[in-house]
């Protein structure tokens, strides 16, 4: 007999179980501070590996973590489900190494910053409601006061030009 | 994840010595406030709509 996913965890067979019963809020903080400190301990080896270098260790290391806790079964997946499971791959190491290029030349946080008009495009571009206007021109403000005097923004956009 | 920018300010002053002048500190401020109210208004919005 094979049981889903849901069931499964709710058996407790299975590693997410466990995850299950902390609070969504207090994973996400964990998340953001685990990326981020991820992110600044990558940019202490550019020196050695370079952006891309870095996001090979990075993604690399997740992967064999992942491979090791969820013991994944790709014999059990469909053709269809392997070639999205491989285009999300591709998408998330694109993502990656632009952003490590990204900040490479810039400052951390401003690069985050600036990350940030996607989702909140996003999350903005579905809505309908006035207000929301307001938080779009607050974010632009926002955008341009964080990169607009950065020296490391101005030589970083001269040299791509 | 609104609070994203400032953790990434914060994570680049702690581990690399990232200072930022005030005029970035506030961009990403403003930022973070954009970012939580709009995704706030939208789950209110979402829940209104049920």
């Amino acid at each position: 007999m094979t049981l889903s996913r849901e069931e499964r965890i709710a058996a407790g067979a299975e590693p997410g179980a466990r995850l299950s019963r902390v609070p969504p809020t207090g994973l996400v903080l964990v998340a953001i501070a685990s990326v981020q400190l991820g992110a600044a301990i990558a940019k202490s080896l550019f020196d050695d590996v370079g952006p891309s270098g870095a996001v090979f260790l990075r993604v690399a290391f997740a992967a064999a973590l992942l491979w090791a806790i969820w013991r994944p079964q790709p014999g059990a997946h469909s053709g269809r489900e392997l070639r999205l499971a491989a285009v999300f791959g591709l998408s998330l190491a694109a993502m990656n190494l632009s952003f490590y290029e990204a900040f490479d030349r810039i400052p951390l946080g401003v690069a985050v910053t600036l990350e940030f008009v996607g989702p909140l495009g996003v999350a903005v571009a579905g809505s309908r409601r006035a207000l929301d206007l307001v938080w779009v021109v607050l974010a632009a403000g926002g955008i341009r006061s964080s990169s607009r005097r950065c020296e490391a923004c101005r030589r970083a956009s001269s040299e791509c030009s | 994840m609104s609070l994203e920018p400032a953790v990434a300010a914060l994570a680049g002053l702690a581990v690399l010595g990232q200072v930022l002048a005030l005029r970035e500190v506030a961009g990403i401020a403003l930022v973070v406030v954009a970012s939580a109210a709009a995704s706030r208004a939208a789950d209110v919005s979402e829940a209104g709509a049920v």
